[in-house]
C-alpha cells in the first residue's frame, strides 16, 4: 500500500500537501485502486471558494461515482487540467500528475481531521484490503 | 459470515489482484486496469475466475424431462453434449434467474446459475423438481471451480496446452478434456460476446489448469481479467445480470429475451407469459455528455420519465458511456432516439442504442448450423 509519509490524509481518502503555491489535494493510491478506472473528473472552477469538508468535485469510475471533499477551506487557485483528456492519471500517479486542484487556504483556514501517514495506513489496513 | 474464496485464492494474491465481495464470494475486481483487462479480451483473450457461479447438478432417472419444466429452453436429448442459455421463470413469468445447462445424459443435467441467486435457485429446484423421488440434487459449491477463457485467440490458447481431447467447436456444445492432467468439462459459452471456453472442474485442480492457461497464453495476449472487466464486456454486448436487469418483476418479453423461449412443452411461466402483453422492453443507450448513467436513473424524453437504467458503466472499447434499461413502449422511443438520463443531479444527453453495442463474434450455434443445412 503506497501511503507516503510526505502528506496528511482524510478519512474520506483526499490526501492534502501544503507548499509555497498552497494547499494540493488528490486522492490516494487505495481509493483510485477501490474505484477501478477513472473516466471522467469533473473539475471545479478556478476562484470559488469551499469550506472544509464541502464536495470538490465528482469522479466517475468504470464501478462507482465518488466525490471528492475539500480537506481545507479556501479559493480553489488551480485546477488539474489534464485530467480532463487523461483521466487515468488518477490511477497512475494519485501522488504526482494525477492530483486534483490546488487551494490558496483561507486566513486563518479551517480543516477536516487529519490524519497522518501511519494513522491513515491503519485505518486502510482495518478496511481489509488485499494490498 | 466471512466470505467465500475461491480456489484460485492464491493466484489472485500472487497476481496482485483487488479483491472485492460479491454475492458472498471474495473475487477479484481486477488485475491492471479495467481498460487493459477488457481490451485484451476482444483483442486477444481474457482469463476470468468464475468459480462463484453455482454449479447443481440434477441426477436421476429423467433428469432431462424434470429440467425441461422448470426452463424456458427445450432441453435436447442426450447424448450431444449441449450447454444452452436459459431462464427460470415464476409462476407469474417474472425471471427468477438465468443460467446455462449442460446435458451430460437423460439422467444428468448440470446448471450453472448466478452465486447471487445460488441458495433461492437450490430451494426453488427442490420444490418443482420433486428432489427426493427420482431425483437428486448436487451442489458442488466449494468443491467445484470455473474459468472463463475468452476471446479471439481462445481456441489458439487452449490448443497449445496440449489440452488432451477434442475442443468442442460450436457454441453451446461442451467436451470432456484434459488439461494439465486435470479432468475438465469444456463449454464453449461464455459472457463477453467472443468466441471463448468455460472450463469446469473439481477444486484442488483450479491451479493447476488456471497457471496452465495463463502460461501458454501470455506470450499470445492473454491476461487475466477481473470481474469489473467482466461486467463492462458483458454490458457492451448487452447481455443481462440476474437480480439487476433481470429480476422477478421483470418478463423474458420485456427484457428482449423472448429467443430464449421455446413454446413447445410446458414449463414454470409459460401460462402467464402466452398472456402478457409487454407494456416496457430493454434496450440499450450511449451517454453524450461525460457522465455515467447507473442502476435507478430515471430516463426522460422531454419533462416525461419514459424509463429507468438498470446498469451503466464506461467502455473503453467503445471510449463512451454506456449501458441499458427498460423504456415504456408507449413512448414510441427506440434506437438511435435521443433521451435524457439523470446522473447526479443533471439531465444528461443520451441516445438509445440497440444491443449489443458491439457485433457477437461467438461461434455458430448448433441450432444455426442446423437451420442453414435445411
Amino acid at each position: 500500500m503506497n501511503i507516503p509519509d510526505d502528506r496528511s490524509y482524510t478519512a474520506s481518502h483526499e490526501w492534502m500537501q501544503r507548499s509555497a503555491d498552497g494547499v494540493t489535494v488528490g486522492i490516494s493510491d487505495y481509493a483510485q485502486g477501490e474505484l477501478t478506472d477513472i473516466v471522467f473528473v469533473e473539475l471545479p472552477e478556478v476562484g470559488k471558494h469551499l469550506n472544509a469538508g464541502d464536495e470538490i468535485c465528482a469522479l466517475e469510475s468504470v464501478k462507482a461515482v465518488a466525490y471528492v471533499y475539500a480537506p481545507v477551506s479556501g479559493v480553489v487557485a488551480a485546477v488539474n487540467e489534464r485530467l480532463g483528456k487523461e483521466p487515468e492519471l488518477v490511477n497512475q500517479q494519485p501522488y504526482g500528475d494525477g492530483w486534483i486542484v490546488r487551494f490558496t487556504p483561507d486566513q486563518p483556514e479551517k480543516t477536516v481531521n487529519l490524519l497522518d501517514a501511519a494513522a491513515y495506513r491503519k485505518k486502510v489496513e482495518a478496511a481489509g484490503s488485499s494490498h | 459470515m466471512p466470505p467465500r474464496e475461491s480456489p484460485l485464492a492464491a493466484e489472485h494474491a500472487e497476481a496482485g489482484a483487488r479483491m472485492t465481495e460479491f454475492a458472498g464470494w471474495r473475487l477479484p475486481v481486477g488485475y491492471t486496469s479495467v481498460a487493459e483487462e477488457a481490451q485484451a479480451t476482444r483483442r486477444a483473450a481474457g482469463l476470468f475466475d468464475i468459480s462463484h457461479m453455482g454449479n447443481l447438478h440434477v441426477l436421476g432417472s429423467g433428469a432431462a424431462a424434470a429440467v425441461r419444466g422448470v426452463l424456458t429452453r427445450d432441453v435436447p436429448a442426450a447424448p450431444i453434449c449441449r450447454s444452452g442459455y436459459a431462464l427460470m421463470c415464476n409462476e407469474r413469468g417474472g425471471i427468477m434467474d438465468d443460467l446455462f445447462f449442460l446435458v451430460m445424459s437423460d439422467s444428468a443435467v448440470g446448471l450453472v446459475v448466478n452465486a447471487v441467486h445460488h441458495d433461492r435457485d437450490v430451494d426453488w429446484l427442490e420444490q418443482r423438481l420433486a428432489i427426493g423421488e427420482n431425483l437428486t440434487l448436487e451442489d458442488l459449491r466449494g468443491r467445484s471451480f470455473g474459468v472463463a477463457l475468452q476471446g479471439p485467440r481462445s481456441e489458439e490458447i487452449l490448443k497449445s496446452t496440449n489440452v488432451q481431447g477434442r475442443l468442442p467447436d460450436l457454441f453451446g456444445t461442451f467436451a470432456c478434456l484434459r488439461i494439465a492432467q486435470a479432468d475438465v468439462l469444456v463449454s464453449r459459452t461464455g459472457y463477453t460476446g467472443e468466441d471463448g471456453f468455460e472450463i469446469f472442474g473439481a477444486a484442488e485442480e483450479a491451479p493447476v489448469v488456471w497457471q496452465t492457461v495463463l502460461s501458454f497464453g501470455r506470450e499470445r495476449g492473454l491476461a487475466p481479467a477481473g470481474l469489473a472487466a467482466r461486467d463492462v464486456l458483458r454490458q457492451e454486448m448487452g447481455y443481462p445480470l440476474a437480480g439487476q436487469d433481470i429480476t422477478e418483476e421483470t418478463t423474458p418479453l420485456e427484457a428482449g429475451l423472448r429467443w430464449a423461449i421455446d413454446w413447445n412443452g410446458d414449463f414454470v411461466g409459460k401460462s402467464a407469459l402466452e398472456g402478457l402483453e409487454p407494456t416496457r422492453r430493454r434496450i440499450g443507450f450511449v451517454m453524450a455528455e461525460r457522465g455515467i448513467a447507473r442502476q435507478g436513473a430515471a430516463i426522460y424524453s422531454g419533462d416525461s420519465q419514459i424509463g429507468t437504467v438498470t446498469s451503466g458503466t464506461y467502455s473503453h472499447n467503445l471510449s463512451a458511456a454506456i449501458g441499458q434499461g427498460y423504456v415504456s413502449l408507449a413512448s414510441g422511443l427506440g434506437a438511435g432516439d435521443e433521451v435524457e438520463i439523470e446522473v447526479r443531479g443533471k439531465r444528461m444527453r443520451a441516445a438509445l442504442a440497440k444491443l449489443p453495442l458491439i457485433p457477437k463474434k461467438t461461434r455458430p450455434s448448433w441450432a444455426q448450423v442446423k437451420r442453414r443445412a435445411s
